[in-house]
């Protein structure tokens, strides 16, 4: 004969509802450290305004240490900044435009050494001694304006690359002043050294971004690439796709950033040696990767005055270089490699 | 009499649990997308520093550049730049923002607006 069990009371709490609460539990437990893990996985970012544009850090973890490391960095990119100064009247580069030699500092001679490189690898498109033709149509100072055919022939006559060497140390013209335009590739130059001092402090995950000139180095944390978007030239807010890149710098030309207007004819700041006037090769803008920010910032001014064909053929002599075009038609087209490279998604 | 079928069966314990986690992983996902998209806040920067303002709140604010004031506009959770001293206005056109990443940056004048809040891409290039 069985014992009888007891017979416990019903609980009055119906099932379902029981249900619903060991599911509420149960979710609050799974979700709660992945909120706060997720937090704790922000970087720290810094900006400044610096070079003409403003430059944004981004580190990871967001430490005390990764905080002093971005303060040394930005220090760094001041540096960089005053050392790139042109208009200073007793600079190195107003000793050249009197035609004097001189002795530029050695990180502007690494950075003309890079500009030099590539003005030869372009034949010429992009030279570094464009400076007066740029002054002329007033990017730089703000004092925008279409100059006359005269102006702009006298200008182009004051340019060469060929007619500057380097050694020992210095830059010598031979006799005639000269104009160096360094501006551009100088900013890839303090990205590189702003890297290079969050590297050696210890930083192990950063993007430094030079208003779009940037370089990222290291992984997020899980293990992610880092995420870059291509601005839609015809969308400040818009991006035309999404590259998925790793220790790579990346640094776009286009026409849509810096330009003005007159009679309904847009002027922008790519001016192409051959013309004197601004590039019009049929592109709006050109990303390139490359391994370095200086090399990537030369690299995308002068395929950007290329036609696309000798663009991508410049882009292909270079080892670990891809790179973007966005035309005016709104193809994009991109180097063979950049699948391999990198991920390209285009929206 | 004949039987009938009884197709709907009475709910249990397991059917309540599953509802909830459907709810909740509903609603969680859904707000994590939202809040991926909608900024929360402004990070403003002038020559004077930086400042953080409240998106959600409609206001005007004056923001003081190198080249003269321009005005900060905040309604609906979107900001825009009006008024700019700056001679091209590019600004002006860059908005109005509210997405987590955008930016507004008047460089003449030394001002920057960047919508702040997760965001599914760290870097834009320009």
């Amino acid at each position: 004969m069985k014992a009888d069990l007891p017979i416990l009371p019903r609980s009055s709490f119906p099932a379902p509802a029981r249900g619903l609460l060991a599911g509420l539990i149960l979710i609050s437990l799974v979700l709660s450290p992945v909120i706060t893990g997720c937090r704790k996985q922000e970087p720290f970012r810094e900006t400044m305004f610096l070079m003409g544009t403003l430059v944004e850090i981004a580190a990871y973890p967001d430490t005390r240490e990764v905080r002093d490391a971005v303060a040394l960095a930005f220090r760094r990119m001041e540096k960089v900044e005053s050392l790139a100064d042109q208009w200073e009247e007793d600079s190195p580069f107003a000793r050249l435009r009197r035609g004097e030699g001189s002795d530029l500092s050695p990180e502007m001679l690494q950075v003309l050494e890079v500009a030099l490189k590539v003005a030869r690898m372009s034949s010429g498109v992009f030279d570094p001694t464009m400076g007066e033709l740029v002054d002329l149509w007033g990017f730089e100072r703000g004092s925008h304006r279409v100059p006359g055919s005269d102006r702009i022939s006298e200008a182009m006559a004051s340019m060469g690359y060929e007619r500057l060497s380097m050694s020992g140390g210095g830059v010598k013209v031979n006799g005639q002043p000269v104009w160096l335009e360094l501006g551009g590739v100088a900013k890839g130059y303090a990205v590189d050294e702003a890297v290079r001092v969050l590297k050696k402090s210890g930083v192990r995950a950063g993007i430094v971004n030079a208003g779009g000139d940037l370089r990222a180095f290291g992984k997020k944390p899980g293990g992610k690439p880092w995420r870059i978007g291509v601005q839609d030239p015809d969308d400040p807010q818009g991006m035309v796709g999404v590259l998925t890149v790793e220790d790579a710098a990346v640094a776009t030309s286009g026409d849509y950033e810096r330009y003005f207007e007159v009679d309904g004819v847009r002027y922008h700041h790519i001016l192409d040696p051959a013309t004197g006037r601004p590039s019009r090769s049929g592109v709006r803008g050109v990303t390139v990767v490359a391994p370095d920010c200086v090399l990537a910032d030369a690299l995308a001014t002068a395929v950007f005055v290329l036609q696309q064909d000798q663009g991508r053929e410049l882009l292909g002599r270079q080892n670990d270089v891809e790179g973007a075009w966005v035309l005016e038609d709104g193809r994009i087209l991109t180097t063979p490699g950049i699948g391999t490279v990198i991920e390209f998604e285009r929206r | 009499m004949a039987d009938r079928m009884c197709l709907v069966r009475r709910p249990t314990f397991w059917d309540g649990t599953l509802l909830a986690l459907l709810v909740i992983l509903t609603f969680t996902l859904t707000a994590y997308s939202r809040a991926s998209i909608q900024g929360t806040h402004l990070e403003v920067r002038t020559t004077d520093g930086s400042i953080q303002l409240d998106l959600a709140r409609d206001g005007d604010y004056a923001l003081v550049g190198p080249l003269g004031t321009a005005k900060l506009s905040v309604r609906d959770s979107k900001a825009v730049l009006e008024n700019a001293p700056c001679p091209l206005k590019i600004c002006e056109s860059m908005g109005p923002v509210g997405k987590a990443g955008e930016v507004i940056l008047c460089l003449p004048n030394r001002i920057s607006v960047r919508v702040t809040g997760k965001v599914s891409i760290d870097a834009v290039t320009r």
